[in-house]
């Protein structure tokens, strides 16, 4: 390597160039080390060393939370929060010697060009210069700010911990879903309801909003004026107008002054619609259900076969097969026959629960809140806007000269679309379509101004009642921020991949 | 040549008059076949056409009907806006009428409104003239918008005893005044912020990258109002015990900081698209790192992202509403928090209200946005890409 | 010479349609107001090769989209292969399937491999098994001397050996009619030769093309007709020898001037 001629070359001059600036470094390196830890020492402990005694006592906490594990897969999470909240300064600290090794190492190390005589003037030198001063700003602010936000939670007489989580929440929630939950379970279990909430609603929201955004987007397209300018004026309105007046909207004004239940909307004379929601009948399955899914995933897996068979067989003999027809034919026909016959047979699978007018209210049967229809129609509307302008971009983005090629070549428009402008578009509409999707999920927590139990109101209620707001709000912090570096990460992945297959 | 050799089946032509154009059939041109093209190309499209048609005189002959032909314009309370004789009736404007008022500035007192009235005055005086191209010293003019009118906002906002203007804190902001002090200092501090950080993430610095990348992805992978919480909750536990935070400036922390990590990202999309020529150009004549950034990379890279910053401007102002959530009276926290007025509690009070609402808000972010396209319009007049 | 002989009397010599490759009849097209094709009769012959050329913006683009429908043309009638295009999409597929065209900016679908470009069509137009594909795929990459880039992707290639796919993806069709708008425009010099040279190897197979081109070289090479287009319609329609020797309109004459120099 070059490094080593060059480093064989050193003059009598340039050594000496070197030698100064190690020491320099190191007076640099060695007193901005002072200055970081009597900063954050007497900004923490209110005097230099008490850090040290501290920094035990940290482990012993860290190791005693991990000891302690005794179920409750919150409370659990909670522990590993505060101790990467109380380490949090031991890992700038070990950052901090991984800046010291990299100055010392840019001092050992040979540089392929001669370093300037006086590092002042050095590029490199300069760089890790400034990163050392941002670094040390920053972690004595945190620092700061943590020694802060200890002092005044001791000063309020609650220390940080998670272990609340296990106490009785003592609240109702209007929604809940795969869980048991009563007002006797603990705060943690309330939690993960609102969780589940979140995940549904996002879910449902999410396709919801796909299926419109591409219809609008595909509308916004087409060359039919009244159409396009319908899907244009639905695009300009729902972006502009911020989606929490929209979930009032929803809220207030259209179910809101729906009738109560004896003046119930009825449909098919079993789902009945008034301001306290949807009542619909609720199945009730026998033993023999199985036999009709079971049919349904045969007809599914079959599919799937037949599928594969008939593209292996077009690829050898050219003979097309009408997958699309077969499928359909399958996947429904085949849980119909199975329905049949096990009425036939056994009686019906399934029975319903149909909901009952009592007294003021209807019993029975499946409820849907209110505020979970506010909020799927809000955030899907709402989504459905941008996702809307992202199909239609994304399907811009192929160059007419495709559609004409293939034109050309004599595919269909169907083939058109299906072969040649669908795949290319695909490649510009999922990015941005993930990050939408990213958006409905966080923006599902505008939940909390209906009341909609999810993650961010219930552990807004829980944050209420036990006062914890550190502890809750890093809570919802850690839970969001997983979920978006997961999805980023898978966004990353996604683009290498297709990056890699175009070129 | 096979041609030469046997007989031609064509012959040989020429002209030397040129035919002149002639017009096109009438129903392919002209209003006639406009709407043939567009409209009523074959039986499919007719059918689509008619569907929207009627699809728009439902929506637009409701709306109107609610919001002008059955409205009542006029009242001193809800026995105007209630059905009469069991006739249905439409947006209740008379309500609004009377609360216009606190909707505009909350709980402003009434005997200094000429101060915020003053304040909206010079900021058009000053922004609109930035705001259109042709208009000359774009310099002085931001100079003075974004030096000196903050200070005077302020003072005359906020007010200065000194100066013979009364204080009003800022707990009587509210209404329209205090979504738009929210959104403007959200925008005015984002947009330099959003800056720092994407050029830090793209330093060659990993520490400055490192430090750029995790501020950036914290912030946009946590809901707005999970950070507004934190910043009215989290933000005075984070200070000494002897300092406190306005209960305003608390949540314009939590929102400029949001969005400025969605700004970064942004203008470090500009960057990437700026080609590495310009780089290596600007290093070639000898221009410093901040030099090479703040005269020929920033403007172009900037010039490019408009409409990406001018959406995240929007979105910043859609999204100063949720701030009613933590109990402030923005333009939506009061107009909700008047629904509640059982002196006005009539089944159309709501729905007009937010019909007014919805209008206000489309009014700026829809301005906001059709500015953003003149803008790449203009811009991009003698501009090849 | 101030004669204008009248175009019809083409029509009036034509020889029975089973020899006719394309009939164009009076046909008008517009766009908008502009009249940009104007009474265009021209009859192609079964193996003949015509060379289109004139100034930019004269309609020799949309003459030949016209042929394949990717323009549609307003008055008068056009007939490919025996079948009239109309309004009926199975007829315009037909006609489609049956006429090649090799575009300017190649067109290549970039997501696709340079054998599935060529293996597309045949394996879902014309129902061809994927394996019957692939060989005749290759068979016309050999053709246009490309065969080892049958798995790369169009991106990785040259402008030059992009168009020479395309003229292979399109031959794999087996047309029996090919277009060209201006295939060598947008090349580099050295990589036009290669693209002509590939033409002109199809063109000694008996393959009816119809090229839009301002190679004068290759029109002299191979054409057996010019054509000279100018403001929408056929100004000047000669052999090679005669068209560049000896043109007969003001228009041709300085055109050429311009062009030869
Ligand atoms: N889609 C279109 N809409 C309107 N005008 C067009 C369109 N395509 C081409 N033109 C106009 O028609 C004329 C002929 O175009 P073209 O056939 O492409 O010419 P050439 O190929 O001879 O250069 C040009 O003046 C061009 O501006
Ligand atoms: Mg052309």
């Amino acid at each position: 390597m070059s490094t080593t001629t060059l480093r064989m070359q050193e003059t009598s001059a340039e050594h000496a160039a070197r030698t100064r600036r190690f020491w320099l470094v190191m007076a640099l390196g060695a007193l901005s080390f002072l200055l970081f830890f009597l900063a954050a020492s007497s900004f923490y402990y209110k005097s230099p060393t008490g850090m040290f005694a501290d920094l035990a006592g940290w482990l012993a906490a860290i190791g005693a939370a991990l000891v302690n594990f005794q179920g409750g897969f919150l409370v659990w999470l909670g522990r590993l929060v505060t101790a990467v909240v109380n380490i949090a300064p031991m890992f700038s600290l070990i950052f901090f010697i991984g800046m010291g090794y990299r100055l010392w190492r840019w001092v050992q190390e040979e540089h392929p060009r001669p370093a300037s005589a006086n590092p002042l003037f050095d590029r490199h030198f300069r760089g890790i210069f400034s990163e050392l001063v941002v670094f040390t700003a920053l972690a004595a602010f945190i620092w700061w700010i943590v020694g802060n936000t200890v002092d005044n939670l001791h000063r309020l007489g609650k220390p940080p911990g998670f272990d609340f989580l296990g106490a009785t929440a003592g609240f109702g929630i209007n929604q809940v879903l795969f869980l048991e939950y009563a007002e006797t379970s603990s705060y943690g279990k309330a939690i993960l309801v609102g969780l589940i909430n979140t995940i549904v609603l996002s879910l449902a929201g999410i396709v919801l909003a796909t299926v419109l955004g591409f219809i609008i987007g595909i509308m916004r397209l087409s060359s039919n004026w009244v159409i396009a300018r319908i899907a244009e004026a639905y695009v300009e309105f729902f972006r502009n107008v911020p989606l929490l007046l929209q979930i009032f909207i929803w809220y207030n004004a259209v179910l809101k002054p729906l009738p109560g239940p004896r003046q119930s909307l009825v449909v098919a004379d079993a789902v009945f619609i008034n301001n306290r929601g949807v009542y619909s009948p609720k199945p009730i399955f026998t033993d023999a259900w199985w036999i009709v899914v079971a049919a349904f995933v045969i007809g599914i897996v079959a599919s799937w076969f037949i599928a594969r068979w008939a593209h292996r067989r077009q690829m050898q003999t050219g003979q097309p097969f009408p997958v699309l027809r077969t499928a359909l034919l399958l996947i429904f026909g085949l849980p119909l026959l199975a329905y049949g016959l096990v009425s036939l047979f056994a009686g019906p699978p399934v029975s319903f629960d149909y909901p009952e007018l009592r007294g003021f209210n209807y019993q029975g049967g499946m409820r849907i809140i209110p505020e979970f229809i506010a909020m799927l129609m809000a955030l899907s509307i709402y989504t459905a806007a941008f996702i809307a302008e992202i199909v239609r971009a994304g399907i811009q983005a192929v160059p007419h000269g495709q559609t004409e090629a293939a034109l050309a070549l004599g595919l269909t428009r169907g083939q058109k679309m299906r072969l040649v402008v669908v795949p290319q578009a695909l490649r510009v509409i999922i990015p941005p379509l993930t990050s939408q999707y990213l958006n409905l999920t966080k923006n599902s927590s505008l939940a909390v101004a209906i009341a909609y139990p999810d993650l961010v109101a219930v552990g807004g209620i829980v944050l209420n009642q036990s006062g914890r707001e550190l502890e809750i709000i890093a809570l919802w912090m850690l839970i969001y921020l997983s979920l978006s570096l997961a999805t980023s990460a898978f966004m990353n992945w996604y683009n290498a991949k297709m990056k890699l297959v175009e070129r | 040549m096979p041609a030469t050799t046997k007989k031609l089946p064509w012959q040989p032509f020429h002209r030397n008059d040129m035919l002149p154009p002639k017009p096109p059939p009438p129903a392919t041109t002209g209003v006639l076949g406009w709407l043939r093209r567009n409209l009523f190309s074959n039986w499919w499209n007719t059918l689509l056409t008619l569907l929207g048609l009627w699809f728009i005189w439902v929506v637009a002959s409701s709306l109107i009907e609610f919001a002008l032909i059955k409205a009542v314009w006029t009242g001193e309370d809800r026995n105007a806006c209630l059905p009469k004789d069991g006739v249905e009736v439409g947006a209740c404007w008379a309500y609004v009428n009377a609360k216009f008022n606190q909707f505009m500035d909350g709980f402003y007192p009434a005997d200094q409104e000429w101060r915020y009235l003053t304040v909206y005055a010079v900021g058009i005086a000053l922004l609109v003239p930035l705001l259109i191209p042709k208009v000359p010293w774009k310099g002085l003019n931001a100079l003075l918008l974004f030096g000196a009118y903050p200070v005077l906002a302020y003072l005359l906002l906020y007010g200065a005893p000194s100066l013979g203007l009364p204080i009003v804190e800022t707990t009587q902001w509210g209404g329209l005044l205090l979504t738009l002090v929210i959104a403007s200092v959200g925008i005015v501090i984002s947009l330099p912020l959003g800056i720092v950080f994407a050029l830090g993430r793209r330093s060659q610095l990993p520490v400055i990258r490192f430090l750029s990348i995790a501020f950036i992805e914290f912030w946009r992978g946590v809901p707005l109002i999970t950070v507004l919480f934190m910043s009215s909750v989290m933000l005075p536990l984070f200070l000494p015990e002897d300092v406190t935070l306005d209960k305003v400036v608390r949540p314009l922390v939590g929102v400029a900081l949001f969005a400025a990590a969605y700004m970064a990202e942004v203008v470090r999309g500009g960057l990437q698209a700026i080609p590495k020529g310009q780089y290596e150009a600007a290093q070639a004549l000898g221009l410093t790192y901040w030099q090479m950034m703040g005269l020929i990379i920033l403007p172009q890279a900037l010039k490019l992202v408009i409409p990406g910053i001018v959406n995240t401007f929007i979105g910043l102002f859609k999204d100063t509403s949720l701030v009613s959530i933590i109990g402030l009276f923005d333009l939506l926290g009061i107009v909700q928090t008047s629904l509640a007025d059982a002196k006005w509690s009539t089944p159309t009070t709501a729905p007009t209200a937010y019909l007014f609402l919805a209008l206000v808000y489309f009014f700026f972010c829809y301005g906001m946005s059709r500015y953003s396209l003149f803008m790449e319009r203009h811009l991009h007049t003698g501009h090849k890409r | 010479m101030s004669t204008t002989s009248n175009n019809t009397s083409a029509i009036a010599s034509a020889a029975s349609t089973d020899e006719l490759a394309v009939q164009m009849i009076d046909v008008n097209k517009w766009y908008g107001e502009f009249h940009v094709l104007r009474d265009i009769n021209l009859e192609v012959f079964r193996g003949e090769r015509i060379v289109i050329c004139g100034p930019s913006g004269s309609g020799k683009s949309t003459l030949i989209r016209c042929i394949n429908r990717l323009e549609e043309h307003q008055a008068g009638r056009i007939i490919v292969n025996g079948t009239e295009l109309t309004e009926d999409v199975k007829k315009i597929e037909e006609i489609r399937r049956e006429v090649g065209m090799v575009f300017q900016h190649f067109n290549l679908f970039p997501h696709l491999t340079v054998l599935e470009n060529c293996t597309l069509a045949p394996i879902w137009v014309r129902r061809m098994p994927k394996k019957e594909a692939e060989e005749i795929a290759m068979h016309f990459l050999e053709k246009v001397h490309i065969p080892e880039q049958a798995h790369k992707y169009p991106g990785q290639l040259s402008g030059g050996q992009q168009q020479r796919v395309a003229i292979a993806r399109s031959l794999c069709m087996q047309p029996q009619i090919m277009l060209f708008d201006e295939p060598t425009s947008a090349l580099d010099p050295e990589m036009i030769k290669e693209v002509l040279e590939v033409m002109v190897e199809l063109a000694e197979t008996g393959m009816t093309m119809l090229v839009v081109t301002h190679e004068m070289g290759f029109a002299r090479q191979v054409a057996d007709r010019v054509i000279f287009m100018d403001q929408g319609q056929i100004v000047e329609m000669n052999t090679p020898e005669e068209f560049f020797t000896n043109p007969q309109s003001e228009r041709t004459k300085l055109f050429l001037s311009q062009i030869l120099h």
